[in-house]
């Protein structure tokens, strides 16, 4: 009877109907998975075609046919519209680079260039060049370029490959640049603070699960003076927000010494944490009285019970604490603002925030790729844990 | 004599057990609270020693436009996010259930938002909402133009738009809530579902006169959990507009923060934290309140 | 099977404890390294710490100066100079000297020298100065301003700033432009000819934003005359010049259209990129400082752009520019202040700001350049801003306790202004209101009155 009666319910307060539904579900479904197919989508594309207008959602490569017939990888450079010439610079800064000049800069044997230079240059080939017929600027590309800061570095290259060509001497392929991923995670300082976040996290969890259990163990089944005004208390801090006691907080740590170390951000879990006390106490009272009554008539201590009857039975709610703090540390920024200040020390959220703040011209490509890795741990944790992890979070829902 | 003894020794044993906790509370939560509480009243300027001011600092918060202003951020963001993430989630909810198959997927791809790290978030977003390159404006751009001849907004650089940036965002997170109601609606008994069919009810009727009021209780938790929630969103804002433009986006978390380490006002923050206190609560009690003839507990108990 | 007692498990308990808190401090004793350490070169040696900011080149160029240091007069005094990249340096400093560890160096902005000295965070040069007869003749009196307080000392500069007109020369010439603007009419009229529109109306080329970069929103009205203390107490004593800034830039908003300017500003990249406006080619004009020249090298090299004197209303003598620096303080409590100081006296000395300023690629707080820091700079037009350095119109960021409250102040009417949300008057009101409720308050407090600037 109990395993046909959720089936019944569902059958009586479903509808004939209810396939319609997939409609609107499959649209919220992909409005939710377009930031993060984006944010992929961007992650694997060069700089220059992150702001590109067209929302072209594939990394595109550009190649050109060289001389001897190599497939070279180019950069788009300019589109060019008007008459003028490849020229190869012979004297100033940078002897040997190749540029574009217009026909009306080039005097003689020296020309104007775009910066205001009058260089000496060796014609290298005539361009003609109309707005109906454009021709491009194409300069090689190399997979270093994915960290150039800029378009000059590329410029001052003399060895790369320079050429004017016609649109259709281009062939266009997608090409995913997986070395933004390398490049990303090395100019956040990802492995460091990974390391440094897994030692928090591990750390934090390891703590609110021993001392969550030990109090909510008593608060559940000890008969002790003052449970019940205990539990009320814990209960109210509950609503206590973090900005109410972050202050004097902040003056607790600096009086210990703790500022500037990860302590403020995993010792205080050993202490106990209010939600996850709450949660398990719940749990706890829904074990049968009758094996704790009969393991306390057969002699055994509190301990001896919490360690042989109550734990094994309460798994999923200790996955529960687990995993929750083990997201709530990953994700954590607002503490390790405040406590963290040496770079070397930073976690991964703090770690990509400096990385995002500091980088004043964002490279998003980079940026996401980072991102996309900082996300996959937790993702790919909810995944293999999936049915613990609804189970945890429906448990949040148990008596609410 | 022996009752006494074995109560004796049962309080020490139960204050053994929850004293981890007995020295969290005291010196990561109540001695914090009550310092704040105390540092309210003070003029605290990190070098100096706490000078006892007595009410100025909430003189001063009754005259202070920026205090205001953020309050009312914080307020107009609570007053749309949190309904709407509501009936998101239960509409969501409703469906998936409704819809029977393919729940696991649906679960994964909606819960998948809340496992993004809050900064990513927040850089992603960002990036989203850029009025010229933002994806956002990308897919609102033709209809906007095409039916009112408008442009799409400025978003994040606007004062009309950011916080309604902020807003729709925080309905990309509801899939934990979504999985919560699922659960729930998955746990009402068939008994009441019978009667209504018996009445002749159909799904519209049985859904908005059995399932949503049994589970008034956890959107009534929802909601309270909403609230406080909604007074504590600091990183997003910090990241994403740094209060602006024009203190559009200012919350009030983040005004405590600025309060008190950039402006080393110390006192005056702990006096403002403490006002964001008291309105939670005072906004927790009216929810109870609100909630009294609404939602129906089934003989559990609370 | 032996019962195990509640006294084993927290002894059990507490040994566990001990022994992962121990495991994590030697974890981070080890591994967990603060940058730039060399264990072989710091035996024997007192350490000072050095909390700065700064990333990516700027940085290194911090860091060579600092390891030339430990490597040359270092090593003869004994002393090692440990150099932290420290995130949020003001705030930690503050913090940190607070609570009784600060470090024995910290970079700071000038900005915020006035307050953290009237807080008593800060050590006073002064006696250094004193002793050591240091001759700070040698030095731009502007920039020493930045960090005064009280007519004292509180820090040294060690990078400074100026800022200017940034120009794009080849749209000037296709308008038939030959010279900057020297006045802001000059500047409207330009910036009209520049401005471009696509078919559509939307705008493809804008002639002057003063929302790009947007960093300075609060001191327009120094351009128009103002000022923003009378060094009598009074916040902004002349309303007129700020008016009319805001008016100017309000003029500008709605003529590009707000809802328009909001939606191109967004499309431009950040500073440091490709996509910043005037690199790329956006904006025709723009109001930058002395590290232009150095990302538009880096991103554009072709960009024909050149600099001049930001224009005023009137057309002056000598230009108004802003003045500011990055610092070195010497916090309260420091542990080694005399080795500190003379750290301080080899940064700021011609050895240390070649490697420092010319690695940042910006000019010097000395008087005097050396002979060929220019030509070895990598941005061509050091030598420009150093000579704006000595305007006497040059307005200083700094000596102001309350300049962080003004600039926030000033910098939201500035924003509701060009959002359409408030008149130029009315905003300006009430941001003079608050501003001046601050340094009411903060006379009362430390009896200081700042002085006219």
């Amino acid at each position: 009877m109990p395993a046909k009666k959720p089936r019944l319910a569902e059958e009586l307060r479903s509808t004939r109907h209810g396939w319609l539904f997939h409609i609107p579900l499959v649209l919220m479904a992909c409005l939710f998975m377009l930031p993060l197919v984006w944010m992929l989508s961007i992650s694997v594309k060069p700089l220059e075609q992150t702001t590109d207008p067209s929302f072209d959602p594939l990394p595109r490569g550009f190649y050109v046919k060289t001389g001897d017939g190599r497939l070279l990888p180019v950069y788009r450079e300019r589109r060019l519209t008007e008459a003028g010439y490849l020229v190869e610079i012979t004297s100033g800064k940078s002897p040997g680079t190749r540029n574009y000049v217009r026909r009306q800069d080039m005097k003689g044997e020296m020309a104007l260039l775009a910066n205001g230079q009058m260089v000496g240059v060796k014609v290298v080939q005539r361009v003609e060049a109309t707005p109906e017929n454009p021709l491009w600027l194409v300069r090689e590309w190399r997979e270093k370029d994915v960290d150039t800061k800029g378009v000059s570095a590329v410029q001052g290259d003399t060895s790369r490959y320079v050429a004017v060509v016609t649109p259709e001497e281009i062939t266009e392929a997608v090409k995913p640049l997986w070395v933004n991923y390398p490049t990303g995670l090395r100019r956040m300082n990802f492995w460091g603070a990974l390391l440094n976040t897994l030692l928090v996290c591990l750390m934090g969890v390891v703590g609110v699960t021993a001392s969550s259990v030990l109090v909510a163990y008593g608060l559940a089944f000890i008969d002790f003076r003052g449970r019940k005004a205990l539990f009320v208390l814990t209960l109210a801090t509950m609503m206590i927000p973090f900005p109410a006691t972050m202050v004097p907080l902040f003056g607790v740590f600096r009086w210990l010494g703790w500022v500037g170390t990860f302590k403020p951000l995993w010792v205080p879990a050993w202490f106990g944490n209010a939600f996850f006390i709450f949660l398990l106490r719940q749990f706890f009272k829904g074990i049968p009285k009758d094996l704790l009554d009969s393991a306390r008539l057969a002699g055994a201590s509190e301990l001896q019970i919490l360690w042989h009857v109550v734990l094994p039975l309460s798994r999923p709610a200790l996955a529960m604490v687990a995993l929750f703090h083990f997201l709530f540390c990953w994700k954590d920024f607002m503490g390790p603002l405040l406590y963290l200040n040496d770079k070397a020390r930073h976690t991964l959220s703090l770690a990509l925030q400096n990385f995002h703040a500091e980088q004043g011209g964002t490279p998003w490509h980079l940026m996401m790729a980072a991102s996309a890795v900082f996300s996959l741990p937790l993702i790919v944790l909810f995944f293999l844990t999936v049915k613990t992890f609804i189970r945890s979070i429906t448990m949040t829902g148990l008596k609410g | 004599m022996a009752m006494g003894g074995r109560q004796r020794r049962r309080n020490m044993v139960g204050l053994l057990f929850v004293s981890p906790w007995i020295c969290g509370l005291g010196l990561f939560i109540l001695y914090p609270f009550f310092a704040s509480i105390l540092y309210g009243f003070t003029d605290y300027s990190v070098l100096r020693d706490p000078e006892f001011v007595g009410t100025d600092n909430y003189a001063g918060i009754a005259a202070d436009p920026i205090f205001w202003q953020s309050l009312k951020v914080v307020l107009v963001f609570a007053a749309f996010s949190i309904p709407l993430g509501v009936v998101t989630a239960l509409s969501l909810s409703i469906m998936l259930d409704a819809g029977k198959r393919g729940v696991s997927i649906y679960r994964a791809i909606f819960y998948l938002p809340q496992l993004v790290p809050t900064v990513v978030v927040a850089i992603l977003w960002t990036w989203l909402f850029n009025a010229e390159f933002g994806l956002v404006n990308h897919i609102l751009r033709w209809p906007l133009q095409t039916f009112f001849g408008a442009r799409p907004p400025g978003w994040l650089a606007s004062t009309s738009w950011a916080l309604p940036a902020l807003v729709f965002m925080s309905m990309w997170q509801v899939g934990q809530m979504t999985i919560i109601y699922l659960a729930k609606i998955q746990d009402v008994p068939q008994d009441l579902y019978e009667a209504a069919a018996l009445d002749g009810a159909g799904f519209w009727s049985k859904t908005w006169n059995v399932t949503l009021p049994q589970i008034s209780p956890i959107i009534l938790f929802n909601v309270v959990m909403a609230i406080i929630g909604c007074f504590q969103v600091f990183t997003e804002p910090y990241i994403m507009t740094g209060g602006g433009p024009a203190r559009a986006t200012h919350f009030l978390s983040l005004y405590i923060y600025k309060l008190a380490f950039e402006e080393y006002r110390m006192g005056y923050a702990c006096a403002v934290a403490l006002v964001l206190f008291l309105i939670i609560l005072g906004l927790t009690m009216l929810a109870l309140r609100a909630a009294r003839g609404r939602v129906y507990y089934a003989g559990e108990e609370a | 099977m032996k019962s195990i007692g509640i006294p084993h498990l927290v002894l059990g308990a507490l040994v566990l404890a001990a022994a992962a808190v121990a495991a994590v401090d030697r974890y981070e004793q080890k591994h967990v390294r603060p940058a730039f350490i060399d264990p072989d070169d710091w035996a024997g040696r007192t350490k000072l710490t050095y909390w700065e900011k700064w990333s990516g080149f700027e940085f290194e160029a911090i860091e060579k100066a600092v390891g030339r240091y430990n490597r040359t007069q270092g090593r003869r005094d004994r002393v090692y100079v440990n150099l932290i990249n420290t995130s949020q340096v003001n705030v930690k400093t503050m913090i940190f000297t607070a609570g009784g560890q600060p470090p024995d160096l910290a970079g700071n902005w000038s900005i915020y020298v006035a307050p953290f000295a009237e807080r008593g965070a800060l050590t006073s040069l002064e006696k250094f100065i004193a002793a050591d007869q240091f001759d700070l003749d040698a030095y731009v009196p502007a920039y020493l301003e930045t960090c005064r307080y009280r007519d004292q000392l509180w820090a040294m500069p060690t990078v400074p700033a100026t800022t200017a007109l940034f120009y794009n020369r080849k749209m000037f010439r296709e308008i038939g432009q030959d010279s900057p603007p020297r006045t802001i009419a000059e500047l409207d009229a330009i910036a009209r000819k520049l401005d471009r529109r696509d078919g559509a109306g939307n705008l493809v080329r804008l002639g002057f934003l003063h929302t790009e970069p947007g960093w300075w929103k609060w001191s327009w009205g120094y351009y128009f005359g103002g000022r923003i203390t009378d060094g009598k107490g009074k916040v902004l004593p002349d309303m007129d010049p700020w008016v009319r800034s805001l008016a100017w830039a309000d003029a500008y908003a709605s003529h590009y259209g707000r809802g328009a300017v909001n939606s191109v500003q967004s499309g431009f990249g950040k500073f440091d990129s490709p996509q910043n406006a005037f690199v790329a080619g956006r904006v025709g004009m723009v109001i930058q400082g002395v590290w232009m020249p150095n990302f538009i090298n880096r991103y554009n090299r072709g960009l024909e752009y050149s600099v001049a004197p930001f224009p005023s209303e009137k057309a002056l003598d000598e230009p108004v520019t802003q003045v500011e620096s990055d610092c070195i303080t010497i916090p309260k409590g420091a542990k080694h202040p005399e080795e500190a100081w003379k750290f301080i006296k080899w940064l700021v000395s011609p050895e240390g700001q070649s490697i420092l300023c010319g690695g940042q690629g910006k000019h010097m707080c000395l008087k005097k350049l050396p002979a060929d820091f220019a030509k070895k700079n990598m941005n061509p037009h050091v030598e420009f801003f150093h000579r704006l350095g000595f305007s006497r119109k040059a307005y200083i960021v700094g000596r102001f306790p309350v300049l962080s409250k003004f600039r926030d102040e000033m910098g939201n009417a500035f924003e509701q202004v060009w959002q359409g949300k408030a008149k130029p008057g009315d905003a300006l009101e009430a941001a003079r209101a608050e501003i001046q409720k601050r340094l009411d308050e903060n006379v009362a407090r430390w009896q200081y009155v700042p002085p006219e600037q």
